[in-house]
């Protein structure tokens, strides 16, 4: 006990002193991956940020829509034209808080689990959002990692009827932040 | 002459459908300013910023304030270090051989596609203009 004490103590006093319980990446990945009948599309961002602030659990990531890279430039060409309307909705935003903190210790190596839970916000409409995410704490840094699924339709996303075999109604999103402690 | 008709028309749609992506260092710049100018549009009027600089082709020049390097990205932070917001600069990656001649606090020129503002403005797919200037 009286150890856990000092090392809660030690802990603190180390953040204190440091002053940093805000973590950045600027460079964060996100991509998404549509699988249907006639083709499979994949799209790669490596320009998202994001804060997490490992006192209050609060969490915010941003991106750009015109950061999405495909193979493909005529899908890219669409995606940002037809589908995800660019110019009138330029990025994507999450704002949300890490619920389960007490399982988490920055100055312990290792894997954790985190419960996120918040709200996206997408081409133009909010949806709430709840994910798992893995957390590798690495001396002092953070990779956290999250896959999840999301619904074409909820966001007001239309696809036209030509083309509804080209496209999943359901496209599965990976985001991965490499966070270092903030300047 | 009919057989010609469809491989014509076979020829444009792959064509289409295979078209390259933009290449930045063969396209003229729509804009030329600096990073302080950029910045100011933007922390002014997002919206009206985004309509006139989104998806266009920028050459901007100001001071480098930080370099990121990762596996994923090479990224040039630039403006004034006693701001919040600059210019994130995304560069392509033939340009790795090129920045490691930079510096921090001296001033550089790139040319870039414009996709918005998040903490920064973000300028992606950028090559750095030549460094004698």
């Amino acid at each position: 006990m009286k150890t856990l004490l000092i090392g809660i103590l030690f802990v603190q006093a180390f953040t204190a002193a440091s002053g940093q319980t805000k973590y950045i990446d600027r460079s964060g990945k996100a991509s998404f991956f549509s699988s249907a009948p006639m083709e499979d599309i994949e799209a790669h961002n490596n320009e998202a940020v994001s804060i997490l602030d490992i006192q209050t659990g609060e969490m915010v990531a941003s991106m750009l829509m015109k950061s999405f890279n495909f193979r493909k430039a005529l899908m890219q060409e669409h995606f940002n034209e037809n589908y995800i309307e660019s110019d009138k909705f330029p990025k994507a935003t999450f704002k949300g808080k890490v619920t389960n903190l007490d399982q988490f210790d920055i100055s312990k190596n290792g894997k954790y689990e985190l419960d996120v839970t918040g709200e996206i916000n997408l081409h133009g409409v909010t949806q709430p959002v709840q994910v798992k995410a893995e957390a590798i704490v690495d001396n002092g840094g953070i990779q956290a990692t999250a896959v999840f699924p999301l619904t074409v339709k909820d966001f007001n996303i239309k696809v036209p009827r030509l083309v509804i075999n080209n496209i999943a109604e359901e496209v599965q999103v990976t985001i991965s932040f490499n966070y270092k402690p903030m300047k | 002459m009919i057989a010609s008709v469809i491989l014509i028309t076979c020829v444009v749609c792959l064509m289409i459908y295979y078209k390259p992506h933009r290449s930045v260092k063969n396209e003229t710049a729509a804009f030329k300013l600096t990073v302080t100018q950029l910045v100011d549009a933007f922390s002014e009027d997002e919206t009206k910023a985004n309509e006139k600089y989104l998806g266009k082709v920028l050459e901007v020049e100001g001071r480098l304030k930080e370099i990121i390097l990762n596996d994923s990205s090479l990224v040039l932070l630039m403006g004034d270090s006693t701001q919040m917001t600059g210019l994130s600069c995304y560069l392509l990656r033939d340009q790795k051989n090129k920045y490691t001649t930079l510096k921090k606090g001296q001033p550089v020129g790139v040319k870039g596609i414009c996709n918005g503002m998040l903490l920064d403005v973000v300028m992606d797919k950028c090559i750095l203009l030549s460094e004698e200037k």
